[in-house]
């Protein structure tokens, strides 16, 4: 074993080592048992002074880890989701909710209430003129709210067709 | 207690970050790196050297479980203490429950890493080894000669950095690297009889 790995050795105990000199000794210390334990040595005494207990690692400690790890699956890495992204499905999801809406209470409002579409209509056009009668008639003929009530001055279609030919 | 220099916590970022993309040798490199650290903390509680050596096992397999979750919003060292402290909690209770007859609650077991470690000494061989050791060890770093010494006990006891030990000193950092490097040698190797 050479002085100069234990000499590394040493100053990765102390975090003065530099990255890439301490992954490569890291690649060492993980395929040569005999600068682990010089690792572990330092590292015992140096807790030793601390703590006045002197504890050494366990010869295979790493090892056993290694071989369990290998049995284990990766990892299942989540991606994390920032809060700018968050941020933007939820913007899209209100402006989508906002959307509906807002057509749903055009369609109701302008489509599928006939009877106010034909109130507006009477109450815009002269009372007595003879166009005022006639597209309230027709109106009223038309109105599936009066047909669904069975309404007794409601004409049948087929009299409404006719209408135009009088 | 957990305060990691800046080279430390890159080491880790990069190590983390290959194990997240399946490079299961990455994780041997943090053991390895860690395993002193962890093993020490996890004895505090536990108090037997064997068994802390089984928990901290359980707790980096529990850390590499959950390595996928890990976002590096604190340092690794942080998150994987964290781990080993809750491991030997529940080992702890576990245990108590296994083999005592009173229940030990939750606030003991947090003041149990507080308490002295020589507890975990349980044989008055074992007790009597330790002391060897450390008359050993305390007489190995008294015959260091004088500026070896120096550099040692400002590392050790202090945490000094090697710049700061090379400015105290008035040497370069070099000088200082070398000098730990022979220090934790002869003490090492005043060590040796007894441990083997």
């Amino acid at each position: 074993m050479s002085d100069d790995l234990n000499l590394k050795i040493s100053q990765f105990m102390d975090n003065e080592l530099e990255h890439t000199d301490a992954l490569q000794l890291l690649t060492s210390l993980n395929t040569q048992p005999e600068l682990q334990h010089k690792l572990n040595r330092y590292a015992a005494i140096s807790h030793a002074l601390k703590s006045q207990v002197y504890l050494e690692v366990k010869t295979g400690f790493s090892e056993n880890i290694a071989q369990h790890i290998q049995q284990e699956p990766v990892p299942d890495l989540e991606q994390p989701v920032s809060f700018k992204q968050t941020y933007h499905w939820l913007a899209l999801a209100v402006s989508l909710a906002i959307i509906a809406f807002v057509v749903e209470q055009s369609f109701n409002s302008q489509l599928f209430i006939p009877t106010a579409t034909m109130q507006m209509a009477q109450n815009w056009l002269p009372e007595h003129s003879d166009l005022n009668k006639q597209i309230s008639l027709y109106l009223q003929e038309h109105s599936s709210d009066a047909d669904a009530h069975h309404e007794a001055d409601v004409k049948p279609y087929a009299k409404v067709t006719a209408y135009n030919q009088k | 207690m957990i305060n990691q220099p800046r080279n430390s916590e890159q080491l880790d970022e990069e190590l983390v970050s290959r194990v997240q993309q399946g490079d299961k040798a990455a994780f041997d490199f943090l053991v390895i790196k860690y395993q002193h650290k962890i093993i020490q903390l996890v004895n505090r509680y536990v108090k037997d050297p064997s068994e802390a050596q089984d928990v901290a096992q359980e707790a980096f397999i529990k850390a590499y479980r959950a390595l996928g979750d890990f976002r590096g919003e604190a340092a690794f060292y942080t998150w994987l203490y964290r781990i080993a402290i809750n491991t030997a909690k529940n080992y702890l209770i576990s245990r108590t429950r296994r083999h005592s007859d009173y229940q030990l609650d939750i606030q003991e077991v947090e003041t149990m890493g507080n308490a002295p470690q020589l507890q975990g000494m349980d044989t008055p061989e074992q007790l009597l080894l330790n002391e060897e050791i450390m008359t050993t060890l305390n007489k190995a770093i008294e015959d260091l000669p004088e500026e070896m010494r120096i550099a040692f006990k400002l590392r050790e006891f202090e945490g000094s950095s090697y710049e700061e030990i090379a400015l105290a000193m008035g040497c370069p950092i070099g000088t200082i690297r070398s000098r730990l490097f022979r220090a934790r040698e002869a003490i090492d190797k005043q060590l040796t009889p007894l441990l083997e």
